[in-house]
């Protein structure tokens, strides 16, 4: 994925604009869209308002390959040199053109299903086909991978400008099932992919398999550039209730009568520990990490990873 | 146990509702499908057993404050046999006795057989109809004000308020006949008699009087289940120790053990109100022994001793009193009038002679004699007493002294002789004289009947030891040839210790102002009479030097039993006696018209313990110590052994069967709500 090479800095819209791009874009805003491509287009407008536009973008000369000249391709890159050593056509190919495989491991395992008016998963939905749609706009070539503890929808890298269609329709699809198994995704990904791509994860990690992490330490190992978007919802991380609960798995057939007041201290305890292990973990294999909770606005979490400021 | 309110017990039931609450809350309980289910079982697992422990106490703390509520509301009562008989809910006339002897002060749990007889008696008052007339006797004083059929309740509860035991033993015997004098003569058709008593064997009748059948008697023993034994200081006494130093004593007393088996006691010695010694008694069952104790005072006069006992159930015959005199001294000036340089010719040969006598473990006689012309005024500072012997006259200064020191407090003993003419004595003695001197018994004329010494005033604590032995220690073989008859006096106030067998005065004594004055109407020596080679001389001489020099005097001290009344004679001017008993610390006074011309004043030894006198003389106070005396309980009622009252039924059958006492517990189960209450409030708030 090439990444903007914009300058830092506020926009400098006026307060009443912000409060009411806030109000577009928040959760509620967006679960009132009836589509995963209208949700995306406002939550990509949102982002690029939120950035200066850079007059290199896309302007990198860094060479990359020759590629064998086909009708269609730009003479003015005809390698001529080549043509007088090797007596054949090629064309150079510099970094910044060179197609990119962005693979994006989407969560879709029963927990995800957990939220209202957007859950996890749709959440995760408008934030891949968000990335989905800015892959498309430089010509990149994003692929899906929807797992849950197995890989169950996967629509390959293209370059093709009808290929968002084709994922965002995929996004539209999924719906939440079965347990999670975040190595098994990572192994079957690996697979697919055999050229260094950038592999963006977007899942809560409640992993039952228990590899995720130990796997997407191996996947940057084979120089894959990878980001974690570890998604969770507002209610995991507070747990807000107050009277008594039955709180029910999302994933299985287990449940639990509580008075969550008698035991919030103790939970955000063992929630707070379940983060700081994922993060150091991510610290640990160079994997860029970003918490992400339902309550942020997704703008502001892709501005952040166009920036570049995520964690490594 | 019974229910005043069984109805409300339905209200038990009620206690299903925490439980009910619970199960429904269970079902109504918010369910949430939650993706981090795992974490909360990993949290839940750490404080599960606390907060299962916590919820269950909860649910098992609600359940029982809603069975307590309902069980409160229920009134609870808790049916014990009381001991007090069934009664009657019908008129009737009862008399309640309430035993309030010495043995009725007994201790048990904390309380006197006294105050739980008075309990039992208002719960007997209680169950008594309002119809009904009630009369409340005591034992110790069964006819006082109170002993009154009536329905007033206000009355006998303000009699039983007022009935205090008593030290003084009775029996139960008065107060069974006046019982029934007033049941016959205010209800003719019967009634009851309840006894409140420990039944000790000594207060009981050997029979009950004549018992009409129209009326029930029900005695209630209030110390049924209490141990009958007892230990008692059944006597006490002093004794010259013969060790050395005169004011060495053998104090010896008798503890008696009147229980049926075995004791060990202490035994204490205290001294003027301090322990000085202790001793430890073994006592067979039934059985007596004596603790001994040696002590030196270290200063003569009367002294407060006192043996104790640890205490038992029965203090009040632990401890017992004794006042003590120890020898001390006695300074006497002897006035001679007729010296000679024979000895035995010597107005004061036989005189200093029985007064160096030594005085057993009484106080010393300290004698001096000056001739009558060497005779200073100025010295009688330094005497307790002053004797005349045969003086012929004395100058006016020394004469005025002599009043001013009499008067003051003094002691002066006037003996007369061959020097001693009527008619200037009187004229020179008058105002010191107990009656004017009339003339001298011609010694023709007495030749043929001499005189001999008669009655004695055995009330009079100079010669009362005298008295008591027998032939009044030969004093009636005493023959006297000469001795002066005495005109009568209109001052008043003076008494005739000792007389001849014809009546007429031998020894007068009169109090003037302090001080006291003894006349002596024959001689000192054996000029007129064989006195003083008789063996009455040496005691009477002492007694009289003892009396005058305000020493305690052989026999003055009284063994006073608790109710007995003693005498004091308070001295002349004086403007209030005061009475301090102690160790109990109560005072009395009297004063005004109780003391008004010269009377005798009554004090009632009403508790045991040492009875101090003084009297308010001008400006002073003067301890009374010949006055003051040692009370102890009358030890009657230290046995303690039951006895059997015979419970007599009435026609109709008044008593029969014993009650059961209902104790309401519905206070108890009331608080124990109120704590459920605050231990749930406080679990709640905590979780």
């Amino acid at each position: 994925m090439s990444q903007a090479q914009g300058a830092a800095g506020p926009t400098g819209a006026p307060e009443a604009t912000a409060t009411a791009l806030d109000r577009q874009l928040d959760a509620a805003a967006l679960a009132r869209l009836a589509s995963l491509r209208l949700r995306v287009r406002r939550v990509v407008d949102g982002a690029l308002a939120g950035l200066h536009r850079s007059r290199h973008h896309g302007a990198s000369v860094e060479f990359a390959e020759h590629k064998e000249y086909a009708p269609g391709d730009d003479l003015r890159r005809l390698d001529w040199k080549a043509l007088g050593k090797f007596d054949r056509y090629y064309v150079r190919e510099y970094e910044d053109e060179t197609e990119l495989r962005a693979y994006l491991l989407l969560d879709c395992s029963g927990s995800m299903g957990y939220g209202r008016p957007l859950s996890k998963l749709q959440y995760a939905a408008v934030l891949a086909g968000s990335l989905a749609y800015l892959l498309s706009r430089q010509r990149d070539s994003p692929a899906l991978a929807a797992f849950a503890d197995d890989v169950i929808s996967y629509v390959p890298p293209r370059g093709r400008s009808t290929h968002l269609a084709v994922l965002l329709r995929a996004l539209d699809a999924l719906r939440p099932v079965g347990s999670t198994d975040v190595g098994r995704a990572i192994e079957r990904l690996m697979e697919l992919c055999g050229r260094r791509a950038v592999v963006t994860v977007i899942s809560d990690m409640f992993d039952t398999g228990g590899r995720g992490l130990a796997l997407l330490q191996r996947l940057r190992a084979r120089g894959h550039q990878v980001v974690l978007f570890h998604l969770l919802h507002q209610d995991e991380l507070t747990l807000p209730f107050s009277q008594l609960t039955r709180f029910e798995a999302m994933e299985e057939t287990r449940h639990l009568l509580v008075d969550p007041a008698g035991v919030r201290q103790a939970y955000l305890r063992e929630f707070e520990r379940f983060c700081q292990q994922v993060r150091g973990a991510c610290r640990e294999a160079q994997v860029a990490y970003r918490r992400v909770s339902t309550a942020d606005r997704l703008d502001r979490v892709l501005v952040e990873l166009l920036r570049g400021r995520l964690a490594a | 146990m019974s229910w005043l309110a069984p109805a409300l017990l339905f209200g038990t039931g009620l206690a299903a509702v925490p439980l009910i609450v619970h199960l429904v809350g269970r079902h109504r309980a918010v369910r949430v499908p939650f993706a981090a289910l795992d974490f909360l079982l990993r949290a839940n697992k750490t404080l599960a057993r606390r907060l299962r422990f916590r919820q269950r106490l909860l649910l098992l703390l609600r359940t029982a404050l809603v069975v307590a509520l309902a069980l409160m509301m229920a009134k609870p009562v808790w049916e014990v046999a009381s001991g007090l008989p069934v009664l009657h809910l019908g008129k009737q006339s009862v008399v309640l006795i309430i035993d309030d002897t010495p043995s009725m002060r007994r201790v048990a749990d904390q309380i006197t057989l006294v105050v739980r007889a008075k309990q039992r008696a208002r719960e007997l008052l209680r169950t008594i109809s309002a119809s009904s007339e009630v009369a409340v006797l005591s034992v110790s004083d069964p006819s006082g004000p109170l002993a009154l059929l009536s329905r007033d309740r206000r009355r006998a509860w303000a009699a039983l308020e007022r009935l205090q035991p008593g030290f003084s033993p009775a029996t139960l015997a008065p107060a069974l006949e006046q019982a029934l004098r007033l049941l016959q003569e205010e209800a003719p058709v019967g009634g009851l008699v309840l006894v409140l008593s420990d039944l000790a064997a000594h207060g009981l009748p050997a029979a009950l009087p004549a018992w009409p059948s129209s009326v029930a008697l029900h005695p209630i023993d209030v110390a049924a289940g209490l141990p009958r034994g007892n230990r008692a200081v059944v006597e006490l006494s002093a004794a010259p120790s013969g060790a050395p130093g005169r004011r060495s004593m053998r104090l010896s007393a008798r503890v008696c053990n009147f229980a049926r088996v075995p004791s060990r006691t202490p035994v204490f010695l205290l001294i003027d109100g301090r322990r000085l010694a202790q001793g430890e008694l073994s006592l067979a069952a039934g059985g007596c022994a004596y603790q001994h104790f040696q002590h030196s005072f270290a200063q003569g006069g009367a002294h407060e001793v006192a043996v104790a006992l640890a205490p038992d159930a029965l203090t009040l015959d632990d401890v017992r009193y004794l006042r003590v005199e120890v020898a001390g001294e006695v300074r006497m000036l002897l006035v001679n009038g007729d010296p000679s340089p024979v000895r035995q010719r010597d107005e004061l040969f036989y005189l200093q002679a029985a007064l160096a006598a030594d005085g057993g473990d009484r106080q010393r006689v300290v004698a001096r004699a000056v001739r009558a012309d060497d005779f200073d005024a100025r010295q009688l500072a330094a005497f307790d007493a002053v004797a005349l012997c045969n003086v012929r006259a004395l100058a006016a200064a020394q004469l005025a002294a002599l009043q001013r020191y009499v008067v003051g407090g003094g002691g002066l003993l006037i003996a007369v002789g061959d020097a001693v003419e009527a008619e200037r004595y009187n004229a020179m003695f008058g105002a010191l004289l107990p009656q004017p001197l009339r003339g001298v018994t011609s010694a023709n004329a007495e030749a043929a009947s001499e005189l001999h010494l008669g009655a004695l005033d055995a009330e009079h604590p100079l010669v009362a030891s005298l008295a008591r032995e027998p032939g009044g220690a030969g004093l009636g073989r005493v023959r006297v040839r000469r001795a002066f008859r005495l005109e009568p006096s209109t001052r008043g106030g003076q008494r005739a210790v000792l007389r001849y067998d014809d009546g007429s005065p031998a020894l007068v004594e009169v109090q003037l102002g302090a001080g006291r004055v003894l006349l002596w109407t024959t001689t000192i020596d054996r000029d007129w009479t064989d006195l003083p080679i008789r063996p009455g001389f040496l005691p009477l001489m002492q007694q009289v030097a003892r009396y005058l020099g305000r020493a305690p005097l052989a026999g003055a001290h009284r063994d006073v039993t608790v109710g007995m009344r003693s005498e004091v004679t308070p001295p002349p001017g004086t403007t209030e006696l005061r009475l301090l008993i102690a160790p109990e610390g109560a005072t009395r006074r009297w004063g005004g018209a109780a003391l008004r011309g010269g009377r005798v004043i009554e004090v009632l030894a009403d508790q045991p313990g040492f009875y101090r006198l003084s009297a308010v003389v001008g400006d002073e106070v003067r301890s009374l110590q010949n006055e003051s005396f040692a009370a102890n309980v009358d030890l009657a009622e230290s046995q303690l052994a039951a006895g059997t009252l015979p419970a007599r039924a009435a026609r109709g059958g008044a008593a029969a069967g014993r009650a059961r006492q209902q104790i309401e517990l519905w206070h108890a189960v009331g608080l124990l709500a109120l704590l459920l209450l605050l231990g749930e409030s406080w679990l709640t708030r905590r979780g």
